[in-house]
């Protein structure tokens, strides 16, 4: 069940609707309901995965717990919380392995022996990737490192936990949770609050925005150009480039918007996942701001116990690239994904080891850091070198990613320029509500830029303060916008498949 | 908060959704109502059909044509009676057929005989027009559900995933409330309104047509070889709804009559094709009283044919004369019974005609007046040479003052000029006034005649056309 099918639009008030006419007492068991029965729409035999992540994590947390109250010596209680830690995170990664890695490192291991000329026959293992299952893993296991590290008390409560790993908003694709925040507050069953409800739907209805309206648009033109990356030069290679640049974050950000947005309706606050990663200042700026809720976690939980930036800059260099090497792999069991999170590792180091240069260099010109020109030219150079790397994402193998940046640099044609871009699969019409879209989400980004962190500063809520008039033809326009890319290709969100 | 408070709010709420949201839900009321404002040209034929079938019509049709877009081009209801309707569906099957015809007489009362003519193609294979049916809203969610058990038990599923990824109900569900998944590509295609305008036109056509809107064009086919028919097969699920067809007449009692239409001269019957046929069509019908088959073997000449199936104008103008001479009970009504709505759709072919000959066949026996404006003084070579038209002679009407063209006009069923039409010649044209209505004649551009095909009946001018003189070529085709 998709955010943007009929059968979410059905599912979804009804599940709001009984959650607010239940007794407080029994409205997380119904929301857990509604979570496990939203995971089975995909395919019910893949919710023995989520519950088998739920009672390991559940247990390893308990088996903590009990381990820091039993009055044992501190170095047994060591021992035991450490085996129990990597018991949870064998058994998770175990998982998380044969369903997404299997195939991929038998695939790798069969080519690394055939270039040593050995032939091996590895086998080819029958599964499919259960939906959401690397977001979920890495959810549950947050909860474990925290319980490890003594920042929360173990849930006793089975029910309300496995609500917490399943809580359908964000199951199937993020924001990846932490414990502090959403497990606290999944103790008090939301109260149906107006202000939430209304800001939770508007939200939401943002979120379809991004989807629909521009990121659905993008993928025609990004998939017709990068299916056929031989076919296409020059200006129709950037332009699918760039769209694609705007495709993942509109799908990514519309799923982690209409997730906020619908727990906002239940009475939760979920994390914010995009902060305008675009207008990033360097690439260590746009990881602060891009899926802030995995860049963190990878930083909470494998840069810093590897050593973070404390051992030195070798090992903080060979950290970032096993952060970043990692994040790839997250993303995919293929070489593309890899090679986009090395390239990332490897610009950061390459902005690391060029920053005093850099400084320097603005020192001796004397050209104000703040400067505003200087900081259009960063957030344009950034997002170049991120856009680069976007190449590697989405080609469909390493070398397509090569040709499209090889090919990109023919010049374009001005004579068949016209002809030529209506035939990448958008025509003037939907071309036209593309930038149209774009436009808002352009003004809505410059509006939070320069606004306060507050919500006051998002464009649904500027809106909301409008007078009946404007408001309502905003709201239309924008639901008319929504309608009229319902059929466009009602693509899966990108990140359904990590 | 008190529950109160918690009462107005919910309340509020659900206001403001429902007015935020008016849109979404305004959508399908919107397509419900106005489908030719949105709809592809391609359906609008279609939706014409959808519209008479299923609705009470206060005239009674008693013939009945059902079939695919080659039987919707072959047959001309204005050639055949004043009483016949071409249900005919391009890309349909007898699938399709039975529900037309199923839809016709539950808010019909049924005709006396039926025309079935489906192509090869359309028998052997098990496809029908499962999108574009739902898409004008034609089958029920009852018949889908007698499709779908049907396909399930007479063909192979796979033919239900007409469907996207959805299962089949799921799909005609979102045909059935109008989904914005299905309609709103149509609808954003039609914003700026052009799409209501010429569909609108179209409607009227093939209302004027009663039907016929396929290969509406006097394009000729040009083969590149013998097609060579040699097998010829009916699927399980296309024969159980030939059956179908077939009871459901017995039991209104209706006659029948399943056609194999003309073929052009390169169809090419090979090996057992022309018995197999046969054979099938005497083991379909043996059970049935009221039924007939008749195969035109006669092929035709690929001038005749706009493809290597559809006929043009000209093929289905000759196909329905030879059909009123093969069934010439069923249109006893046919012959001098010209209604305004008949005359309408003759008009509509001839002023599509570029053929003099072509065009003169037409307002044969019938009530149209054709005025000559001849500056050659050629008229009879003209005539004689073009149109072949022995009958009746065209017979001289006036003359310019400075002699500079001559006023000749031809009666179609041999009457006398009408009185109703007023003539005055001046230096440069011709005003031939009908009613209020005045259209004025100029010679032709050139050496040549021009002349105007008068509707006596609608009291309108049908069109004006002209033919150049040539010193070598004589007279050229008119335009």
């Amino acid at each position: 069940m998709l955010f943007n099918s009929t059968e979410f639009l059905l599912f979804f008030p009804i599940a709001v609707l009984l959650y607010f006419v239940f007794p407080k007492k029994i409205r997380n068991y119904w929301l857990l309901i509604c979570s496990y029965f939203y995971y089975m729409c995909w395919n019910p035999k893949y919710i023995v995965l989520l519950v088998a992540s739920t009672v390991v994590t559940y247990l390893s947390g308990l088996v903590m717990e009990w381990a820091k109250n039993s009055g044992k010596a501190e170095a047994q209680i060591v021992k035991i919380k450490n085996w129990t830690v990597a018991a949870s995170f064998v058994l998770n990664i175990g998982l998380l392995f044969y369903f997404k890695y299997i195939n991929f490192a038998m695939d790798t291991i069969t080519r690394i022996m055939a270039k040593f000329g050995i032939a091996v026959t590895a086998p080819v293992f029958d599964v499919v990737l259960p939906v959401g299952i690397s977001f979920y893993i890495f959810q549950a296991l947050s909860y474990t490192m925290d319980v490890y590290r003594d920042e929360i008390y173990a849930e006793k409560n089975f029910f309300r936990y496995a609500l917490f790993v399943s809580f359908f908003p964000q199951l199937v694709a993020g924001p990846i949770e932490r414990s502090k925040n959403l497990l606290k507050q999944l103790a008090t069953p939301g109260e149906f609050n107006y202000d939430n409800v209304r800001s939770g739907l508007l939200t939401m209805m943002w979120g379809y925005f991004l989807k629909m309206v521009i990121a659905d648009r993008c993928a025609i033109l990004v998939d017709t150009v990068y299916n056929n990356v031989s076919g296409y030069f020059g200006y129709q290679l950037v332009l699918a480039s760039v769209l694609f640049a705007l495709q993942i974050y509109c799908d990514f950000m519309s799923y982690s918007t209409i997730a906020i947005g619908a727990a906002r309706v239940l009475g939760y606050d979920l994390m914010e996942n995009f902060h305008l990663p675009y207008f990033a200042t360097s690439i260590k700026d746009f990881w602060r701001r891009w899926h802030i809720s995995l860049s963190s976690w990878l930083r909470d939980y494998l840069y810093i116990p590897l050593g973070g930036n404390r051992k030195g800059r070798i090992r903080k260099y060979f950290n970032i690239m096993v952060t970043f090497f990692v994040s790839g792999l997250w993303h995919g069991a293929a070489f593309t994904y890899i090679f986009w999170g090395v390239l990332h590792g490897i610009y950061q180091i390459i902005e690391d080891v060029l920053k005093p240069f850099t400084d320097k260099l603005l020192e001796k010109t004397k050209i104000n850091p703040d400067n505003k020109l200087l900081y259009v030219c960063k957030i344009v150079v950034t997002f170049i070198f991120v856009d680069i790397a976007w190449v590697f994402f989405r080609a469909n193998s390493i070398g397509d990613a090569f040709t499209v940046l090889k090919n990109s640099l023919y010049t374009a044609n001005l004579a068949t320029i016209k002809v030529d871009l209506w035939a990448l699969g958008l025509d003037m019409r939907n071309m036209g509500m593309l930038m149209v879209g774009t436009l808002v989400l352009f003004i809505s980004s410059v509006m939070r830029a320069n606004g306060d962190q507050s919500n006051k500063t998002l464009l649904v809520e500027w809106i909301s303060r409008r007078n009946f008039i404007i408001r309502y033809a905003l709201y239309w326009s924008c639901m008319l916008m929504i309608i009229f890319s319902m059929d466009i290709t009602g693509q899966e969100f990108i990140y359904f498949q990590f | 908060m008190g529950f109160r408070s918690t009462l107005i709010n919910t309340g509020k709420l659900i206001l403001k959704c429902t007015l935020v949201t008016a849109p979404l839900w305004g959508f399908p009321i919107f397509c419900a109502n106005n489908i030719l404002a949105y709809a592809g040209s391609d359906y609008v034929g279609a939706i014409w059909i959808n519209d008479l079938t299923q609705t009470k019509q206060s005239k009674y049709y008693s013939t009945l044509v059902i079939g695919d877009s080659t039987a919707n081009s072959a047959y001309l209801p204005e050639v055949l009676s004043d009483d016949t309707v071409n249900l005919a569906l391009a890309g349909s099957s007898p699938v399709d057929g039975y529900y037309t015809l199923e839809n016709y007489l539950n808010n019909n009362k049924a005709p006396k005989d039926i025309f079935v003519s489906y192509m090869d193609y359309h028998l052997d294979d098990d496809s029908f027009t499962w999108n574009v049916s739902n898409y004008i809203h034609k089958f029920t969610l009852e018949q889908n559900e007698e499709i779908y058990k049907a396909i399930e038990k007479y063909s192979d599923l796979s033919v239900a995933a007409l469907t996207t990824d959805n299962d089949y109900e799921t799909e005609v569900k979102k045909y059935l409330y109008y989904s914005p998944q299905i309609y709103s590509y149509s609808v954003f295609q039609a914003i700026d309104g052009k799409r209501y305008k010429s569909n609108t036109a179209a409607y009227e056509d093939v209302n004027i047509r009663l039907g016929r809107y396929c290969q509406i064009t006097n394009n000729q086919y040009e083969p590149e070889g013998i097609m060579g028919y040699s097998t010829f097969n009916v699927s399980p699920l296309q024969e159980y709804y030939y059956k179908r067809i077939l009871n459901l007449c017995e039991k209104k009692h209706i006659a029948v009559h399943m056609v194999k239409l003309p073929l052009s001269t390169d169809a090419g019957f090979i090996d057992d094709y022309e018995t197999e046929v046969t054979d099938y069509y005497d083991e379909l019908l043996e059970d049935y009283d009221d039924a007939d088959f008749y195969w035109f073997h006669t092929t035709y000449e690929h001038e005749f044919f706009s493809d290597a199936y559809h006929m043009n104008n000209h093929g289905s103008f000759r196909f329905s004369r030879e059909l009123l001479e093969q069934y010439p009970d069923v249109f006893e009504d046919s012959v001098d019974d010209y209604s305004r709505a008949r005359m309408l759709a003759i008009d509509a072919d001839i002023a599509g005609e570029n053929y003099m000959g072509e065009l003169t066949k037409r307002i044969d026996n019938k009530p149209f007046t054709l005025i000559f404006l001849d500056s050659t003084g050629n008229l009879s070579d003209f005539y004689y040479m073009s149109v072949g038209y022995n009958d009746k002679d065209v017979q001289w009407l006036d003359v310019e003052d400075n002699n500079s063209y001559a006023l000749w006009f031809l009666s179609g069923d041999g009457a006398a000029f009408p009185d109703n039409i007023q003539v005055t010649t001046s230096d440069n044209s011709v005003a031939v006034t009908i009613g209020e209505e005045v259209t004025y004649l100029t010679p032709a551009d050139g050496p040549g005649i021009r002349f105007c095909v008068i509707d006596n009946k609608n009291k309108s001018i049908v069109c004006t056309r002209q033919s150049v003189w040539d010193v070598e070529k004589g007279f050229r085709d008119i335009y």
